[in-house]
C-alpha cells in the first residue's frame, strides 16, 4: 500500500488529538447557524484530502447519496422557513427569500462538513491506535475501546458472510424479496452472535476483563508534531472565518439584504 | 453452580500428584424454552459426568461423535456457560489454578481480535499488565515456540488456518495459564496445518512435560501419541473415563449398515457436450488478477473430480467459479452447455437450480429459518434425507433451526442435503472436514450413489479417506502450491468410474 | 454489562449498522419521491438497535451503548450523515434507555418496546431541533416530523425488533427468558 509521506504523518498524529480537534470544529458549526464555519471545515478537509488523496478518494462515494437525499430537506427548509423574510426572489411560481436560502444553505453545509470530517477520521485513524489511547486515559480497559476493537474486527467478516449468503441464495434459484431478505438478516445475526460467543470465550480466557488496569504495548505519546498539526488546523479554520468577516462582515450577506429592503443604498 | 477458581494454598493432592481440576456429579440440562415446550422437554439431560479428575501433567483426549456434547463439556468445566444460556449446570467443579485455562477453539478465524500478529500477542500481555519494556522479548519468544518467528508484522487476516491456530496457541502461551484446552483444533486444517500444529504441541510437551493439556477431537490422528488419558462422551452424553491413553479404536465403530437411498436418474443437460468443460481457465476474485491459471478439464455425467492442492491454491475459488458465482477471468468455461463468461448465462444457470454448492463456513450455507425450509430451497425431498439423518442419530426434527446443531452436524446436514437433492452438478468444499468417522462414511457412500445416478461431482478436499475411497474419484486435479499465477493443473485420471 | 455483553452488543451493532448503511440509499430515494415529511415513515428503522440490542442483552446501558455502537459502524462504513450520526445515535439510545429505566429494566413486552421506540424518536427530535434548526421553520413542520415518526418507530423499531428477537430465539441463537411475549 503506497501512501504519500504526508498521509503517513497524518496517520501518526495522536488519535485523541485528532478526535478532539475535529470535535471542536464540528461543534462550532453546530453552535452557529452560518455557512462560514462549515465552509472552513470543508476547506480543511479538502486540504487533507489533497495530501492524502489515495486513501480519502475511496470514501468520497458517500457524498453522492448525501447530496441526493439532502436535497429534499433543503427544499423543505427553503419553503418552510418561518423567520423574518426581506428580499425575495421569484423562481417560477415560487417566491424564495434570501434568508431562507441562507438558512438552508447553512444547514446543508453543516451536514456536509460533518460527513467530510467523518471520512477524514475514519480514514486516518487506526483503531488499535485509538483504543490504546482511550485505555491510556484512565489506565484501564474501557468499554469504548472494546466496542471499537470488536466492530473493526467483525465488519469485514460480516460483509463476507453476507456476500456468501446472497450468493448461495442466488445459486439455489431463490428469488430475492422481503421475506428471504429478512431471513438472511436473521441468519446473519445468528451467525454473528455465534462469532461473538467464540470471540468472547477467546478474549476472556486470555485474561481480558473490563475495567481492569492494563499496560500498553505501544503507548501513544503526545508529540510536538501533534500539537503543530492541531495548531495549524485551528489557525486555518479561524483564518477562513476571520477572513470572511473582514471581507463581507459576518452577517454581511444578510446585512446587505436588510439595507436593500429598507431602501438605503450603501 | 459456580466453578471455584482457587489459586490459594488449598490445593488438593492425591497419589502424590497435584490435582488441577475435579468435577463431581456434573450435569448439564437443556432448559425448557418456548421452542421445546410442545415436545415436553423439561430439563432434558445433555451431559452427565459422575466424576472427573485431572492432575497436573495429564494430557487428556476428550472424544465422542459429532454433537455428543464435547464442546459443552469443556464449557461446563471451565464455567464458561453464560448465566443466560439455555443450559443449566448442576454439580461442582473445582480448579486449583489461579488463572482460567487458555482455550484454542475450532474455528481458526474467530479467535483473534487485533489486526497484526504482534498486536494479538501484545493484547494478552497487556491483559496481564506486563511492563512495556518486556513485551517485545516475550512476543518473540512465544512466536518462536509455535514456529511463527518471522510473522510479527503480518496481518492476521492473511494467515492460513494452521498459522492461525498456532497463533492461538501462542496467545495461550503468552497468557501463561497452567492448563491449555484445545477444542477440535485440527478439524478445519489441511494436512500442512495439522502437521505444523502437531509439531508445535509436541514441542510444547517436550519443553515442559508438566504442562496439562485437554484436547477435544473426534478423529483419530497422530496427535493421539501425545496424550496420556481419555475421556469418552457417548452419544447420549454420558461421560466415561476409560484408563490409559487413547487408541484408534476409541472412536465408536461405524454402525454396520449405511442407509440405502435411491436417487432418481439425473437427466442429462446436454447429449453431446460434457457437463463441465474448461479450457485454459483462469480464475480469481478481481478482474485482472488471476490467482490460478491454465486449468483444463472435461467432466461428463457420473464423473467425480477431486481438486487437491495446498491452502490458498484456489480450490474454493475454482468451485465458486464453476458454480457461476464468480465470473471466469480468461479461457473457456461451459457448464451444462452455458458459457459462464456471459452474465446472462450465469443467471440462467442459477435460475435452473442446476448446481448445488456447499462452502466451508457452515453457518453461511443456511438461508432458511428451519431445516425443513432449508430443504425446500435446496429442492431436496424430505424422505430421502430423513433416513440418512436417522442413521447418524441426528434427530430428524426438521422444524428446528440450523443454528441449534453443532458445527459438525451443520456441515453434515448441508452436505447431505445438497447430495440428496440429486443435482446435475454438485460442488462441495471439504465435505468430510469436521465429520466423525460415521458421518464421513455416510457422506462417501452417498457421493458414490449420486455419482452412479448421473450427477457430476467436483470436490475440493485434502482428506485421504475421500481420495482413497474405492471406486469414487475418477479424476484428480492438483492446483499445486499456493498462489502461483502460472499454475499448472495436470490431470491425472486415476481410474474411470463405469457408467 | 460485562465483557461478553459488550462483545455481543458490538456484534449485533455491526449487522444492524450495516443494514442501516444499506438502507440509506433507499431512504434518500424515498425522500426524493415522498418528500421529507412522509419519508419519515421509514425513519423508525434507525431506532432498531436501541430496541433489539437491549432485548438480547437485557442489561442497563444496552440501549444507549448499542445505539452508539451502531452509529460508529455507520461512520466507519460511510453514512451520509457523518459525525452527526454519532450524536443521533447517542440521543436516540438515551431516549430508549430512559424508558427501559423507568420500567426498571424488567418489562420487555411489546408496549414497553413501543414506548421506548417513541422515546427514541422524541429524543432524536430534540437533537435535530438544534442541529437542523427546526426553530427557524414554520411551527407545524417539526410537529409533522414528530407525528409521522411515532407510527414509524412503533412499526419499524419495536415491532420489527420483537420479530427479529423471536426469530433469534427460535433459531437457538438467543435464549428466551420469562417475561417474554409468547
Amino acid at each position: 500500500m503506497s501512501r504519500s509521506r504526508g498521509c503517513g504523518a497524518l496517520e501518526n498524529v495522536h488519535p485523541l488529538v485528532k478526535v478532539a480537534v475535529i470535535a471542536a470544529l464540528v461543534l462550532t458549526t453546530a453552535l452557529f447557524l452560518h455557512p462560514v464555519p462549515s465552509i472552513a471545515l470543508i476547506v480543511v478537509f479538502a486540504g487533507h484530502a489533497i495530501v492524502c488523496w489515495d486513501t480519502i478518494r475511496r470514501s468520497l462515494h458517500i457524498l453522492g447519496p448525501f447530496a441526493f437525499g439532502f436535497f429534499g430537506f433543503t427544499v423543505v427548509n427553503i419553503l418552510g422557513y418561518g423567520g423574518v423574510e426581506t428580499v425575495r426572489y421569484e423562481v417560477g411560481p415560487l417566491s424564495i427569500s434570501r434568508e431562507a436560502l441562507f438558512f438552508s444553505l447553512s444547514i446543508f453545509l453543516r451536514v456536509l462538513a460533518s460527513v467530510c470530517m467523518a471520512v477524514l477520521l475514519a480514514r486516518t485513524v487506526r483503531p488499535g491506535h485509538l483504543t490504546a489511547a482511550i485505555d491510556r486515559v484512565r489506565h484501564r480497559s474501557s468499554r469504548l475501546a472494546l466496542l471499537i476493537l470488536v466492530i473493526h474486527r467483525l465488519i469485514p467478516d460480516v460483509l463476507l458472510n453476507l456476500k456468501t449468503m446472497l450468493g448461495v441464495r442466488r445459486i439455489r434459484g431463490v428469488r430475492g424479496g422481503p421475506s428471504t431478505t429478512a431471513r438472511i438478516v436473521l441468519n446473519l445475526l445468528a451467525a454473528t452472535l455465534r462469532r461473538a460467543e467464540s470471540l468472547s470465550l477467546a478474549v476472556t480466557s486470555r485474561g481480558y476483563a473490563l475495567g481492569v488496569p492494563r499496560s500498553a504495548y505501544r503507548p501513544p505519546v503526545l508529540r510536538r508534531d501533534d500539537l503543530l498539526w492541531a495548531a495549524a488546523v485551528l489557525v486555518a479554520a479561524s483564518g477562513i472565518i476571520v477572513g470572511w468577516h473582514l471581507s463581507f462582515g459576518l452577517d454581511g450577506f444578510l446585512a446587505g439584504t436588510a439595507e436593500e429592503a429598507s431602501g438605503i443604498g450603501r | 453452580m459456580k466453578a471455584t477458581l482457587d489459586g490459594s494454598a488449598r490445593r488438593l493432592t492425591e497419589d502424590g500428584r497435584e490435582v488441577v481440576c475435579r468435577a463431581l456429579d456434573l450435569t448439564v440440562r437443556a432448559r425448557t424454552t418456548p421452542v421445546h415446550t410442545e415436545r415436553g422437554d423439561h430439563g432434558r439431560l445433555i451431559l452427565t459426568v459422575p466424576e472427573l479428575t485431572i492432575r497436573r501433567g495429564d494430557r487428556i483426549a476428550v472424544t465422542g461423535p459429532n454433537g455428543s456434547g464435547k464442546s459443552t463439556l469443556i464449557r461446563a468445566l471451565l464455567a464458561l456457560l453464560p448465566d443466560d444460556s439455555s443450559l443449566t449446570v448442576g454439580g461442582s467443579v473445582e480448579w486449583s489454578t489461579p488463572n482460567l485455562p487458555a482455550v484454542v477453539l475450532q474455528d481458526p478465524v474467530s479467535q483473534s481480535i487485533m489486526p497484526l500478529v504482534e498486536e494479538e500477542i501484545a493484547f494478552v500481555l497487556e491483559n496481564r499488565c506486563i511492563p512495556t519494556g518486556e513485551m517485545d522479548a516475550r512476543i518473540d519468544r512465544v512466536l518462536a515456540v509455535v514456529g511463527l518467528a518471522g510473522f510479527r508484522k503480518r496481518l492476521v487476516r492473511t494467515l492460513s488456518g494452521g498459522e492461525l491456530q498456532r497463533l492461538s496457541v501462542a496467545s495461550a502461551l503468552a497468557a501463561e495459564s497452567e492448563v491449555l484446552v484445545l477444542d477440535e483444533p485440527f478439524s478445519q486444517l489441511d494436512d500442512e496445518g495439522t502437521h505444523s500444529l502437531m509439531e508445535t504441541l509436541a514441542r510444547l510437551i517436550r519443553d515442559d512435560p508438566d504442562r496439562t493439556l485437554i484436547l477435544v477431537e473426534h478423529r483419530s490422528g497422530p496427535w493421539m501419541s501425545l496424550m496420556t488419558g481419555t475421556v469418552r462422551v457417548s452419544p447420549d452424553g454420558v461421560v466415561a473415563h476409560p484408563p490409559g491413553p487413547p487408541v484408534a479404536s476409541f472412536v465408536e465403530p461405524p454402525r454396520g449398515s449405511v442407509p440405502t437411498v435411491t436417487f432418481p436418474r439425473v437427466e442429462r443437460c446436454t447429449v453431446t457436450t460434457p457437463v463441465i468443460r474448461a479450457t485454459h481457465l483462469a480464475i480469481g476474485h478481481e478482474r485482472g488478477t488471476a490467482t490460478t491459471t491454465g486449468i483444463s478439464l472435461s467432466l461428463g455425467p457420473g464423473e467425480f473430480a477431486a481438486i487437491t492442492g495446498a491452502n490458498g491454491s484456489g480450490k474454493t475459488t475454482l468451485l465458486t467459479t464453476l458454480s457461476g458465482l464468480l465470473p471466469p477471468l480468461a479461457g473457456e468455461l461451459t457448464v451444462c452447455g452455458r458459457d459462464l463468461h456471459r452474465k446472462r448465462e450465469r443467471r440462467r444457470l442459477h435460475r435452473g437450480a442446476v448446481c448445488r454448492l456447499v462452502l466451508q463456513e457452515p453457518s453461511t450455507n443456511f438461508i432458511g429459518s428451519t431445516l425443513a425450509k432449508e430443504l425446500e430451497t435446496l429442492r431436496c425431498p424430505h424422505d430421502r434425507i430423513e433416513r440418512v439423518l436417522r442413521s447418524v442419530a441426528l434427530p430428524d426434527d426438521l422444524e428446528r433451526s440450523p443454528h441449534t446443531l453443532s458445527i459438525g452436524q451443520m456441515r453434515f446436514f448441508s452436505v447431505t442435503a445438497a447430495i440428496c437433492a440429486a443435482p446435475r452438478v454438485l460442488l462441495l468444499d471439504e465435505p468430510t472436514a469436521a465429520l466423525d468417522i460415521e458421518s464421513a462414511t455416510t457422506v462417501l457412500h452417498l457421493l458414490r450413489l449420486v455419482c452412479d445416478a448421473g450427477s457430476t461431482v467436483v470436490v475440493a478436499t485434502h482428506d485421504v479417506r475421500l481420495l482413497d475411497h474405492p471406486g469414487l474419484v475418477s479424476r484428480e486435479i492438483d492446483l499445486g502450491a499456493p498462489l502461483i499465477t502460472a499454475g499448472r493443473s495436470p490431470i491425472r485420471p486415476r481410474h474411470r468410474v463405469s457408467t | 454489562m460485562n465483557t461478553r455483553d459488550t462483545i455481543v452488543t458490538a456484534a449485533v451493532a455491526v449487522v444492524l449498522g450495516l443494514a442501516q448503511v444499506a438502507f440509506g440509499p433507499l431512504y434518500t430515494l424515498f425522500a426524493g419521491v415522498l418528500g421529507p415529511i412522509w419519508v419519515m415513515l421509514l425513519l423508525g428503522f434507525y431506532y432498531l438497535p436501541g430496541i433489539l440490542i437491549p432485548l438480547i442483552v437485557r442489561k442497563p446501558g444496552a440501549a444507549f451503548i448499542g445505539s452508539v455502537a451502531a452509529a460508529l459502524v455507520q461512520i466507519i462504513l460511510g453514512s451520509p450523515f457523518g459525525i452527526l450520526a454519532l450524536f443521533a445515535g447517542a440521543t436516540q439510545g438515551a431516549g430508549a434507555e430512559i424508558v427501559f429505566a423507568l420500567f426498571r429494566y424488567r418489562r420487555w413486552r411489546f408496549p414497553v418496546l413501543a414506548l421506548a421506540a417513541i422515546g427514541s424518536g422524541l429524543a432524536a427530535l430534540v437533537y435535530e431541533y438544534f442541529i437542523l434548526a427546526y426553530g427557524s421553520l414554520a411551527w407545524w413542520i417539526p410537529l409533522a416530523y414528530l407525528g409521522v415518526r411515532v407510527p414509524s418507530s412503533v412499526l419499524l423499531a419495536a415491532a420489527l425488533g420483537l420479530w427479529l428477537y423471536k426469530g433469534l430465539v427460535m433459531s437457538g441463537a438467543v435464549t428466551a427468558r420469562e417475561g417474554d411475549d409468547s
